[in-house]
């Protein structure tokens, strides 16, 4: 089943378009990266999500509950990490745990919040007032919240953002505990290092989806072989002949003394593409796997596309 | 990984799961507090002191002249009374201007603390979030306000003619402040909600609640000018207005909540 469908969601605010036509299934169990730029609509989507906001079009499922239907169902069923975390200073961490968990009607209140105490490590900070906790504790606090009703579907939209790398590290181990439990997570961020770390699929989105794949498709460019880079003595580029009739290699390209090629089947082509090379009087120096970062598809592509919405100068 | 059950939809419940919390913030608000007790402090002293000094001055002849003096009373008692009446419209205020200095605070405050947007993901509904908002600005208010009526009660007593305290204890006060008291305060509460839901600046509506007392100073004036009296058939009339008038307001309040303008356009 999946956790969380929409078809063609849109939303736009007077005459600005915040999500168009977003079409996306997130299976239950897995963790979704929904990656873009600040003000791509991210949070926009998010609040839909758990029918904060109403779409102007399209229509959307989330843990089987149909969006517009029955808003308070959806609340029950979603917990949501704001980008920042919300908590009421003057409260301990018990008492605004005690609060979200009346609001939910949840049965065993107190064993609940001991239970998330324990489980994000809050328990010694139970009686402390949430004003009084770091950013990262805060987040924490804000996710135990959002944990506490036990909902099929968690919305986290930036989880770490304006936290310092030590913090920013407490909140991903415990996001990626929470993933062990195989809880459904929708992760908005631009923090690619999160993405890469955390999801199992990863949304490209400017306003509209650009992109959805695994991480290792999503390097590979969206493509179905691995791209292999080879590098020789001298240029590269006299050497494409000589690999041109090698069974097996696509997209062959030279730059300086470096040669790139897609495979299939690296196990099976390797050792083809490097007797072709040495059959053609080519010195190899280096053969290896090219792995582009998240980073560098992310750019490509939301820049691609950024590129596109502002059309031509 | 299932939803957990919750029990049996209660909005009771979640109203006072909601205003027990903001009852606590407001218990550790120190500040707040304290400045809240300031206006009864004065109003209460002033009714004490003033009958401490009446009591040790003589009314000039004619003062009571044009005004409606409750019958079968002497000159002196009787402006005494007008004295006290007066001062007690004061004490009015109290519960219409207290709950104005929370209940301001209610929407834009959740929003400035970016307390709302989680609020709001829970399954609350709009008109229980306004309730308890509501009833946590009226129920401090009504306190100190049934709090200073007493301290005044007691302090009269002891600073004035045994009449004048009875006349304080008849049903227009006794009554007034355990019934009108509570309704004058939703209205304002629940006004000033409104405004704190619609305005996006805390001293806007502060501002704005402000006007609230405008309706009650201009029923004080009246009375002082001798177009109105006080009397029993007025107050069952006032209690009669103010609880269709609380209850429409409370109404419009939830009509007026602009969930999603809230969450998307306040800065």
């Amino acid at each position: 089943m999946d956790a969380i469908r929409t078809e063609e969601l849109t939303r736009r605010f007077d005459r600005v378009l915040a999500v168009e036509d977003l079409t996306i299934t997130v299976k239950e169990g897995e963790v979704f990266g929904f990656l873009g730029p600040n003000g791509a609509g991210k949070t926009t989507t998010m609040r839909m999500l758990c029918a904060l906001i109403a779409p102007s079009g399209g229509r959307a499922w989330i843990a089987g509950h149909a969006l517009g239907a029955d808003p308070e169902a959806i609340r029950a069923s979603v917990g949501i990490l704001t980008e920042t975390p919300g908590l009421y200073d003057r409260l301990t961490v018990r008492e605004n745990l005690e609060l979200f968990g009346q609001l939910h009607r949840l049965d065993a209140l107190a064993d609940r919040i001991e239970t998330y105490l324990g489980l994000l490590g809050l328990d010694d900070r139970r009686e402390q007032a949430a004003g009084a906790l770091s950013k990262g504790m805060r987040q924490k606090l804000a996710i135990a919240r959002a944990l506490l009703h036990e909902p099929p579907v968690l919305l986290l939209d930036e989880p770490t953002s304006a936290l310092d790398p030590a913090s920013a590290r407490v909140v991903r181990d415990c996001i990626a505990g929470l993933k062990g439990q195989g809880r459904t997570i929708f992760l908005s961020t631009h923090n690619l290092a999160e993405a890469e770390e955390l999801c199992d699929r990863i949304a490209l989105f400017n306003t509209r989806l650009i992109r959805v794949d695994t991480l290792s498709s999503l390097r590979r460019g969206g493509g179905t072989g691995r791209v292999v880079r080879a590098r020789v003595r001298g240029p590269a580029a006299p050497l494409l002949d000589a690999l041109a009739a090698v069974p097996g290699l696509r997209h062959l390209r030279a730059d300086g003394s470096d040669l790139w090629v897609e495979v299939d089947d690296p196990e099976q082509t390797n050792p083809q593409l490097v007797r072709a090379l040495c059959g053609a009087g080519a010195d190899v120096c280096a053969l290896e796997e090219e792995q582009r970062t998240l980073e560098q598809v992310y750019l490509e592509v939301v820049g691609a596309s950024s590129e596109g919405a502002r059309g031509p100068a | 990984m299932s939803a957990s059950r919750p029990r049996a939809a209660g909005s009771g419940a979640r109203i006072r799961a909601l205003l027990r919390k903001e009852l606590r913030e407001l218990r550790r608000n120190r500040g707040l507090l304290g400045a809240m007790a300031i206006l009864p402090t004065i109003f209460v002293a002033l009714m004490i002191g003033v009958n401490l000094l009446v009591l040790h001055t003589a009314v000039p002849p004619g003062m009571t002249q044009g005004l409606l003096p409750p019958a079968g009373l002497g000159p002196d008692l009787a402006t005494r009374i007008l004295i006290n009446d007066q001062l007690m419209f004061m004490q009015l205020m109290i519960p219409v201007i207290l709950p104005t200095v929370i209940a301001a605070h209610s929407v834009i405050g959740e929003k400035q603390g970016r307390t709302l947007e989680p609020l709001l993901a829970t399954p609350i509904r709009t008109w229980e979030l306004l309730v308890a908002k509501t009833l946590a600005a009226v129920s401090p208010a009504v306190v100190l306000s049934w709090l200073a009526y007493g301290v005044t009660l007691a302090g009269v007593s002891l600073a004035a003619d045994a009449a004048i305290t009875r006349y304080l204890l008849r049903p227009l006060w006794s009554v007034g402040m355990l019934a009108v008291a509570p309704l004058l305060s939703l209205l304002s509460a629940t006004g000033t909600v409104i405004i704190s839901s619609r305005v996006n600046d805390l001293r806007t509506a502060q501002a704005l609640a402000g006007i609230g007392v405008v309706p009650l100073l201009v029923l004080g004036m009246s009375v002082l000018l001798g177009r109105r009296f006080l009397d029993t058939p007025f107050l069952v009339w006032s209690i009669l207005t103010l609880v269709p008038l609380d209850l429409g307001l409370l109404w419009l309040a939830t009509r007026l909540f602009r969930r999603e303008a809230i969450l998307t356009h306040w800065s």
